[in-house]
């Protein structure tokens, strides 16, 4: 096995106050679930239950007539109260509402098999299928090109705590045993045989990455990289980039299938188990929370019971999943934990005026600049809430967004170009497409301009008028990714 | 129909103070949810707290009258700042203000009269800032502009007689200035037999009221770089290409200052850390910071060598301020090709 350390020199480091410890902490069975009937990038399916109905967990009550999408399953055994709209994911969805009996017992896919070895590679897919594990990530499981072939094929799985908060690998390790991910991977490698895998661990794994070296069994192709916590690296277009260069990455999509690392658990529990995707860890992070840690959550448990139960309760929260950079924050909690979500970030939302900020020494601020005391004490813990502690006013060329633009392009030249209106070829030939959207731009400027907001117009209006020559564009993106290796 | 009063006045200059002393006080509206805490007073605050010690090196080396000037350029600046806000109905903001009605007297002569620092701020911020549409979009440093503009108009006032500066005791702490008992000298780019190494470094020679106590001007000035609040490329290769060309230049004409010399008077080091780092006026491309630096320090060469002028920072920094522009562009166009689509190059 080969470990291989990245160096990726933009970006930005964020140690945040709040971060969850390892203890994972069972949130038990919700008196009722919510389950929309669309998961991750699927499409939405079609509801087989009706009120009234007794269903178990792990039962079947949502199934795609002609599509492709997995199928939903109940997360909790009990009654089906209504099947009816609800606004999820920016749409009218239909959901499942079921109201539990409080018991913990769920119904095991059929052809699961403790020797999994002996199923065919279609068994282990239709298992994944079945289980809803398919449809996990951004981009799922097996969306793989059939005429691609095999070979030349790559498996990435992101263990990298690159956000600013992270869902811990320590933690979904400790709780579910080194062999369980192992087993995963070797699931996974049956499915795509001849693909590389790639592990990408962040740099403090060095006790995960020895004892994985000793239990990795037979899975030859398996290739360890140590990579700075540097934020975007979760981008899966930049890690993919890291990982494999810029010349292997053209048309990567049809080649390269990035997982999180609970995707590896999900697929062998699914297989070896027969569990259906019932529930999932997410991590409470942030110091919105009274406590931080890891919570077993079944899929569907509505946000407020989880709210109620560990949100402060002084002052105003401001609750986002997963990525405070990207992701819009939750405004209705009566929303279900989905299968998207790997954290629920809360922060106190402040908006009191502090007299002569400026000046402060900012022994715990939370800053890209060297201008604070935090500069020099690296370890410590940053403070974390929704102030923007500026006025918006005109760009300074400072730099700062260049210095940390994962996608080596100049954020404030371009966003000058958009904010006087000039959005031409001249954008597509200094890299706009190049924009992996992580809004790091916006997160580092001094004067606070939403360069992020601005590129990503551009590229919307781009698209439109000039639609060959984007797709060109896009394409070749990733041979202006500048990495260190 | 908007009717500029004197109330609207009094109000933009209560609403900038607020501001800047209380900040905005509300949330971020949506992604990033979090901002980094770095934000453009606290960018420009660095500024000014380098340039402090140097203020009070000028408050010790030619009295009190330093901050008088000071006092004059923040009213002035402020008036004039407030007038086009209230005009413009924009808003103030107090920032930029506090650096150049800062760096603006320390680049003055110590005699100058506190008429010409009015009218020399004045000018420096309609010409140099507010003519191209506020900080952000100026093309040139206003102090600068402002320098240049009284040390044409005014040549009498501006290019001497220097006063020896105050360098025993408490020197300017005790005194408002030094006219009374003026003792005037050559400055060391005039004559620099005149003073040793050692005067150059700490002050002792005369010269503009903060370009003479270089050894404060380096450290500040590092001081900056390690903040990351100037970007080192553009003093180095300033600093580095004057040392070079002088260096060249002193092997073969007498006219050419050694480089230890060049390097240790005049405004070169106050301009190449303070004045041409102003990351508005100057290249933003990396490679152009440094093609910046390499001509600002031939320019600053060629103009002290071979011009009756005794200087040439300001002059080298004013001209390639308006090459700024230029630079990036032609990096920007050689760093990213353009694009073809079915072999036709479709952005040139």
């Amino acid at each position: 096995m080969n470990t291989n350390r990245k160096s990726f020199p933009p970006g930005y480091r964020f140690r945040l106050e709040g971060n969850p410890s390892a203890d994972v902490i069972d949130f038990g069975i919700p008196s009722m679930v919510v389950i929309p009937l669309k998961q991750g990038f699927d499409e939405e399916v079609n509801a087989v239950v009706e009120p009234g109905d007794k269903v178990r967990a792990g039962q079947v009550i949502g199934r795609g007539d002609q599509s492709s999408a997995s199928s939903v399953h109940a997360s909790v055994s009990g009654v089906v109260e209504s099947v009816a709209k609800i606004k999820y994911a920016g749409a009218d969805v239909n959901a499942v509402v079921i109201k539990s009996d409080g018991t913990a017992t769920w119904e095991s896919l059929e052809a699961s098999s403790n020797n999994w070895e002996s199923l065919s590679v279609s068994q282990v897919e239709e298992l994944l299928y079945a289980s809803g594990v398919a449809s996990l990530d951004r981009y799922g499981l097996l969306s793989r090109d059939s005429e691609a072939g095999d070979d030349g094929r790559h498996l990435i799985i992101k263990g990298v705590e690159a956000n600013p908060y992270n869902i811990s690998l320590t933690a979904l390790v400790a709780e579910q045993g080194l062999s369980r991910f192992v087993e995963g991977l070797k699931i996974l490698q049956r499915i795509m045989p001849g693909a590389k895998i790639h592990l990408a661990f962040g740099e403090s794994e060095r006790e995960l990455i020895k004892e994985l070296s000793e239990v990795k069994g037979d899975l030859e192709s398996l290739t360890i990289y140590t990579l700075p916590s540097k934020y975007p690296l979760d981008n899966e277009e930049v890690l993919v980039s890291a990982i494999l260069g810029s010349n292997a990455t053209k048309g990567w999509a049809d080649k390269v299938v990035v997982l999180s690392a609970q995707t590896v658990f999900h697929a062998r529990d699914a297989v070896v188990d027969g569990k259906p995707l019932i529930e999932r860890i997410v991590a409470l992070s942030g110091p919105g929370w009274e406590n931080n840690f890891h919570l077993r959550v079944r899929i569907g448990t509505p946000l407020e019971f989880i709210v109620g139960e560990y949100l402060k309760k002084t002052g105003r929260q401001r609750l986002v999943p997963n990525n405070l950079l990207t992701n819009l924050a939750f405004t209705d909690y009566a929303l279900p934990v989905d299968c998207t979500i790997d954290n629920l970030n809360a922060i106190p939302e402040n908006d009191s005026p502090t007299l002569f900020s400026f000046l402060h020494p900012g022994a715990k601020a939370n800053s890209n600049s060297k201008t604070f005391l935090s500069a020099l004490r690296p370890n410590t813990e940053r403070s974390c809430d929704t102030s923007v502690r500026g006025e918006s006013g005109m760009c300074i060329s400072c730099g700062y967004c260049e210095d940390v633009c994962p996608a080596g392009i100049i954020p404030h030249y371009l966003d000058k170009h958009v904010q006087q209106n000039i959005i031409d070829l001249q954008l597509i030939r200094y890299g706009v497409f190049n924009c992996v959207e992580c809004n790091l731009c916006s997160f580092v400027c001094p004067s606070r301009i939403h360069l992020g907001w601005n590129i990503k117009e551009a590229k919307r209006k781009l698209a439109e008028d000039f639609n060959e020559i984007a797709s060109d564009a896009v394409i070749r993106k990733f041979s202006h990714f500048h990495f260190g290796g | 129909m908007y009717e500029p009063s004197i109330t609207s006045v009094f109000k933009t200059a209560v609403k900038a103070t607020k501001s800047f002393v209380l900040g905005p006080g509300h949330v971020t509206a949506s992604t990033p949810h979090i901002v980094d805490e770095l934000d453009t007073r606290r960018y420009m605050t660095m500024v000014v707290l380098a340039l402090l010690p140097i203020s009070l090196g000028a408050v010790y080396h030619f009295g009190w009258r330093f901050l008088a000037a000071v006092f004059v350029a923040y009213f002035f600046g402020g008036v004039t700042e407030i007038i086009f806000a209230v005009v413009r109905q924009k808003e103030f903001r107090l920032e930029a203000l506090l650096i150049t009605g800062l760096l603006f007297p320390l680049i003055l002569p110590p005699t100058v009269p506190l008429w010409i620092v009015a009218v020399g701020t004045v000018f420096g911020i309609v010409f140099g800032k507010e003519a191209f549409g506020g900080t952000g979009r100026n093309i040139f440093n206003p102090a600068i502009v402002g320098r240049v503009f009284v040390t044409a108009a005014f040549p009498l006032f501006m290019t001497g007689p220097w006063q020896v500066p105050f360098t025993e005791g408490l020197g300017g702490f005790l005194s408002y200035n030094r006219i009374a008992d003026a003792v005037t000298a050559a400055t060391p780019l005039m004559r620099p037999e005149l003073y040793s190494y050692a005067d150059l470094l700490l002050g002792r020679a005369p010269g503009s009221m903060g370009e003479t106590f270089r050894l404060l001007i380096i450290l500040s000035g590092i001081f900056l770089m390690v903040v990351k609040v100037s970007n080192w490329r553009i003093p180095v290769a300033y600093l580095g290409s004057v040392a070079l060309f002088s260096l060249a230049g002193n092997m073969f004409f007498e006219q050419f200052a050694p480089p230890l010399i060049q390097l240790l008077s005049g405004g070169l080091l106050l301009g190449a850390f303070f004045m041409a780092t102003d990351p508005v006026t100057s290249p933003f491309t990396r490679p152009g910071k440094l093609i910046y630096g390499v001509s600002l320090g031939l320019l600053t060469v060629l103009i002290r060598g071979l011009t009756e002028n005794p200087e040439g920072v300001m002059f080298s920094i004013l001209i390639m301020n308006a090459f700024a522009p230029l630079i990036d562009s032609a990096i920007l166009k050689h760093r990213f090709k353009p694009i073809k689509h079915n072999g036709v190059v479709c952005n040139e």
